[in-house]
């Protein structure tokens, strides 16, 4: 009996390990254009769109994240005036095939092959909402579109 | 926290903790339990996120099973008999204070920020917005308010009552595993965002 103890204990201190070493982590403040972007669907560095960019990460095998995409595509509430949406693929080591895509439906779609989007801006929930200005620069993020 | 404190001068006496719920009526009551979760679940964030209020509710059941399982583990290995049904008949039945909790905090999204000030400390500061902590800490302790305590009391009582230990030991732990529950999910919380920011209230 002890055991189960002992270990939710030492499980606890990992956890809590875990926390502060993430915690002090540096992270990049994420930045248009991404270096090692990869386009599979339109133009790499649409950065001349005056409205500016909604960058959302989808993960094909995500169906959740998928599904908050495609509720953003067809409403788009909440984004001041419905800025460029760019559907950025990340946690793909390979190139997802043509037919793999066909199931994105997006003007634009980006590969992030060099895992910029979590290794070094830090981020981690699929579908959530990037906000960038016409030039690249960073304005905040949003939590995935709910139903 | 020694035994020896934690067994009052009542420990001698044959503990007892009875059936909250008639055992015959305990199915028709676990049945409407899920209904309440599965409910709350349908208007909330959880249910949207999670497809739907059956896993929820599942997974509170689960929940309280895993609970009952822990608490009576822990009595067990201090060398305490707290049964197990019973107690989860507790567990599972307290749980309507967090429906209850919920589905105010729900209301309160469409209400008056004067209505939210006055019942934050029933349902928690989440009821107050998200601009309040971070969300990590928010998920893990957005909820504690009043009604969070008097669930955490009920739970250490029916322990008091099912073991013989006094009020206050079993209090005292139940909090503490409380505490310690939270600030793992607010660490779990933040581990698995990072830098995004999360979709809870």
């Amino acid at each position: 009996m002890r055991f189960v103890w002992y270990f939710l204990a030492t499980l606890f201190v990992f956890l809590g390990t875990l926390w502060a070493v993430d915690r002090e982590r540096r992270w990049q403040v994420p930045r248009l254009p991404i270096s090692g972007i990869e386009s599979l669907r339109g133009s790499a560095a649409p950065l001349r769109a005056p409205r500016g960019i909604l960058l959302v990460p989808v993960h094909l095998g995500c169906p959740h994240c998928l599904a908050a995409w495609r509720r953003l595509m067809r409403l788009c509430p909440g984004e001041p005036s419905c800025e460029e949406r760019v559907a950025l693929l990340v946690d793909v080591d390979q190139r997802p095939s043509a037919r793999a895509l066909g199931s994105l439906e997006a003007s634009a779609v980006w590969w992030d092959r060099r895992g910029v989007w979590r290794e070094r801006w830090g981020h981690r929930v699929y579908g959530e909402r990037m906000r960038f200005d016409a030039s690249g620069i960073y304005l905040g993020t949003s939590p995935p579109l709910s139903p | 926290m020694s035994e020896r404190e934690a067994a009052g001068p009542k420990a001698a006496s044959r503990p007892r903790l009875e059936w909250i719920v008639a055992p015959w009526l305990q199915p028709f009551w676990y049945a409407y339990l899920a209904h309440a979760w599965w409910r709350v679940a349908e208007t909330t964030n959880a249910g949207r996120l999670m497809s739907g209020g059956a896993l929820v509710a599942a997974a509170k059941l689960a929940g309280a099973l895993t609970e009952s399982a822990f608490y009576v583990l822990w009595w067990r290995s201090r060398g305490r008999a707290l049964p197990f049904w019973r107690f989860f008949c507790v567990v599972a039945s307290i749980s309507l204070a967090d429906v209850f909790a919920i589905g105010l905090a729900e209301r309160l999204r469409t209400a008056s920020p004067g209505a939210a000030l006055w019942l934050a400390p029933l349902v928690g500061f989440h009821a107050l917005g998200s601009g309040l902590g971070s969300s990590g800490l928010r998920a893990a302790f957005g909820g504690l308010g009043l009604l969070t305590v008097l669930r955490i009391s009920v739970t250490a009582r029916a322990q008091s009552r099912g073991t013989g230990v006094r009020f206050a030991a079993a209090l005292g732990w139940t909090a503490l595993f409380w505490i310690m529950g939270r600030v793992a999910m607010w660490w779990l919380a933040d581990l698995l965002r990072g830098r995004s920011p999360l979709p809870v209230p």
